[in-house]
C-alpha cells in the first residue's frame, strides 16, 4: 500500500520537524547561488516553520533574470540534467539537477505510482513530451524504479499509441486530458472496444493540464479505468510534487519534500485554512537548484483533514485555474475550465471548444465556438436552436456572463495534442 | 416512406460545391434542394435517389448528417392541390413542421414534402384517404 511507509505515514508533528530541519539546510544551500546571495538570503534566521513567512518570494520572472546560471547553488560539475518549463514567450526558465537531485525525483514519482495502484511487472506508457519537458522524463524514472516496463510513446501518432495499448497489454498510461479525450473518440473511430481489447489496462495518470471532474469520469467510464490527478510544476521538478490516491479526495502533496504555503495573490498573506488562494512552494531536498517560496500561480485550497488512506501529507485540491490564465470579461473572472465542464455536462456536443473574446464598442464580447456532435443531429433547425439556448443559459448561470454559442461542424476547431490552447483575446487594449 | 437528407455545415462558401462534388463522383441523383441558414450554420436538405447510400458516402467525407423520413405526396396543383391536404390536416389538428413544394411538368401536377412529429401516423392517414404518397423510387420514376 505505501511505498515508503514511514515518511507517507508519519505523524504531523515529526514531519513538521523534518520540515523546520530541511528548511534550514535548503536556507544554507540556496544561499551560495547568484541569485539568492545578492538578495542577502543569508542574513534572513528561521526558528519555527512560521518564520517562512519573513523570507522572500522567488517568481518566473526571478528565474528568467537569474538565466542562465543565477539560481545553481553547486559546483556545475556536480549538475547532471536541465530542463526548461513551456514558456512560450522571452527567455525560458531553466532547472538543474544533481545525481541526487533526479534520484530524491525518482523516489516521489515512484511514491505516487505505487500510492494509485502501479506495481512492478506492470506496462506503462507514458504519451507524455519528453525532452525538455518534465513530463515524459519525471515519470519514465519513477515508472522505471517501481520496475514498470516503462515505453516512452511520447504524445501523438494517435494510431500507435492505440496499437501498442492493445499489442503491449498496456496497464497504466500517463496522458494530458485532452489527449486521453481525444484518444477515446480515436478508438471508438477505430472500433475499439476496452472491454475486449484493453482487457488489462486499469489506470491513467492525468496531468499537466486544468480539467475538470467531468473529464475525470468520461476517461473513466470510456475505458473502463481509474483516471488519477497529478500536480507538478518544472520549477519544483515536474511531476510528482502532488496525487491523488485511491480516495480520489484531492492530491496529496510531499510535504518532506516541499514547504506549502496558500497565499492571496493580491496581498501575499497567507489565506485562511481552508481559503483558494496561490499555491506557493520551497523545496526542503533540492541541492543543485533549491527554490524559496516560488510563486506557482496556481489556484487551489488546502485540505487539512486526516485522508482514509493513512497518509499524514495534506491534500490540495483540484487547481481551478491560474491566476495568470483567468480571463477578465466584463469585469467577471472567468476560466477556461468552468466553460469546459459546462460542455462535457451537455449531450448534443463534443468536447472540443475555442473561446473567442472581441471588443464590440467599448463591450467585451465572449464567443464560444463548440463542435456540433455527429450523433445527435437529427436534421432539423429546431433541435440546433434549442441546444444553443441551453448551452446559452448553462454557461451564463455558470460564467455569469452571457456568451454567444457558435455551433460548428465536428472536427473543425483545432485539436491539441499538447497543452491546450482555447482562447483567442482580440480584445483591443 | 421517402427520406430526406439534412446536412448540418457551416454558413460559408465552398460547402454544397463539395457535397456536390461528392454527389457527381457517385452519379447521385438530386430532385429537390433547399437551404436554411441561421447566422453561423445552416442546414442542407436533399431528396436523391440512393439515401441511404449518400448517407453513409457523406459521413465518410466527414460530414455531418442526418437522414429523416419525410411524407412527399403527389398532388394534382398547387393551390388546388395542396387545398386538399390543408383542409384534412386542420380538420385533424396536424401540424406542418417543415414544409416545400414546387410544380412540375406541364398539366400542373406538384409535389409537396412534409415534415411533421408524427411522420408514420401522418402518412398513414393520407394513405387511407386516398392520397398519393410517394416512396423514394417512386419520386425518382417520375
Amino acid at each position: 500500500m505505501y511505498w515508503d511507509k514511514e515518511i507517507e505515514t508519519m505523524p504531523r508533528d515529526q514531519l513538521e520537524e523534518l520540515q523546520l530541519k530541511r528548511l534550514k539546510e535548503t536556507l544554507e544551500q540556496a544561499s551560495k547561488a547568484p541569485f539568492y546571495k545578492k538578495l542577502g538570503l543569508e542574513d534572513y534566521e528561521v526558528k519555527t516553520l512560521d518564520d517562512i513567512e519573513k523570507l522572500p518570494f522567488t517568481t518566473k520572472e526571478d528565474l528568467r533574470e537569474a538565466y542562465p546560471y543565477g539560481m545553481v547553488s553547486v559546483d556545475r560539475q556536480n549538475l547532471v540534467r536541465l530542463h526548461s518549463s513551456s514558456g512560450t514567450t522571452g527567455t525560458p526558465t531553466v532547472v538543474f539537477h544533481t545525481i541526487k537531485d533526479i534520484d530524491s525525483w525518482a523516489e516521489l514519482v515512484a511514491r505516487c505510482l505505487y500510492m494509485v495502484g502501479v506495481r512492478k511487472g506492470d506496462v506503462f506508457q507514458n504519451m507524455i513530451g519528453y525532452g525538455l519537458f518534465t513530463g515524459g522524463l519525471g515519470l519514465h524514472y519513477g515508472a522505471e524504479r517501481v520496475g514498470c516496463l516503462t515505453i516512452p510513446s511520447g504524445p501523438g501518432n494517435t494510431k500507435r499509441q492505440l496499437k501498442f495499448l492493445k499489442d503491449f497489454d498496456v496497464n497504466v498510461v500517463h496522458v494530458i486530458p485532452s489527449y486521453a479525450l481525444y484518444l477515446a473518440d480515436a478508438a471508438e473511430n477505430m472500433g475499439i472496444e476496452p472491454s475486449k481489447d484493453l482487457p488489462n489496462f486499469r489506470i491513467a495518470l492525468i496531468g499537466a493540464e486544468p480539467h475538470s471532474e467531468e473529464t475525470r469520469k468520461k476517461i473513466e467510464d470510456f475505458f473502463s479505468i481509474d483516471a488519477y490527478n497529478s500536480y507538478g510544476l518544472s520549477e519544483m521538478n515536474g511531476p510528482g510534487v502532488a496525487f491523488e490516491c485511491p480516495e480520489k479526495t484531492g492530491m496529496h502533496i510531499w510535504e518532506d519534500a516541499y514547504l506549502v504555503e496558500i497565499v492571496d495573490p493580491h496581498t501575499l498573506s497567507h489565506v485562511k485554512p481552508g481559503e483558494t488562494g496561490e499555491l506557493v512552494l520551497t523545496t526542503l531536498t533540492r541541492e543543485g537548484m533549491p527554490v524559496i517560496r516560488y510563486r506557482t500561480k496556481d489556484l487551489t485550497s488546502m485540505i487539512s483533514s486526516t485522508c482514509a488512506c493513512g497518509r499524514t501529507h495534506r491534500r490540495i485540491t483540484r487547481i481551478s485555474g491560474r491566476s495568470d490564465d483567468m480571463l477578465i470579461v466584463k469585469g467577471v473572472n472567468i476560466f477556461p475550465v468552468q466553460v469546459e465542464a459546462v460542455l462535457l455536462g451537455t449531450p448534443g456536443v463534443r468536447r472540443n471548444y475555442q473561446i473567442i473574446l472581441e471588443s464590440r464598442g467599448h463591450n467585451d464580447h465572449m464567443v464560444v465556438r463548440v463542435e456540433l456532435d455527429p450523433g445527435m443531429f437529427a436534421g432539423d433547425m429546431k433541435g440546433l436552436e434549442n441546444l444553443k439556448k441551453k448551452l446559452t443559459r448553462d454557461l451564463r448561470d455558470e460564467l455569469l456572463i452571457t456568451p454567444e454559442i457558435e455551433l460548428c461542424e465536428p472536427g473543425s476547431l483545432p485539436v491539441s495534442e499538447g497543452k491546450a490552447v482555447r482562447v483567442i483575446d482580440k480584445r483591443e487594449e | 416512406m421517402a427520406h430526406q437528407l439534412s446536412l448540418f455545415v457551416e454558413n460559408k462558401p465552398g460547402k454544397l460545391d463539395r457535397i456536390l462534388d461528392i454527389f457527381m463522383d457517385m452519379g447521385m441523383d438530386v430532385k429537390a434542394l433547399t437551404i436554411a441558414s441561421s447566422d453561423k450554420f445552416g442546414i442542407i436538405k436533399l431528396l436523391v435517389d440512393k439515401p441511404f447510400k449518400a448517407r453513409e458516402m457523406l459521413k465518410q467525407f466527414g460530414f455531418t448528417v442526418a437522414l429523416t423520413e419525410v411524407v412527399v405526396v403527389e398532388i394534382s396543383g398547387i393551390p388546388a392541390g395542396l387545398k386538399d391536404i390543408t383542409e384534412f390536416f386542420l380538420s385533424r389538428n396536424i401540424n406542418i413542421d417543415n414544409a416545400f413544394g414546387f410544380s412540375f411538368g406541364k398539366d400542373g401536377r406538384a409535389l409537396v414534402i412534409i415534415e411533421s412529429e408524427a411522420i408514420p401516423e401522418v402518412k398513414d392517414l393520407l394513405v387511407e384517404n386516398n392520397f398519393r404518397v410517394l416512396s423514394d423510387e417512386q419520386i425518382y420514376a417520375l
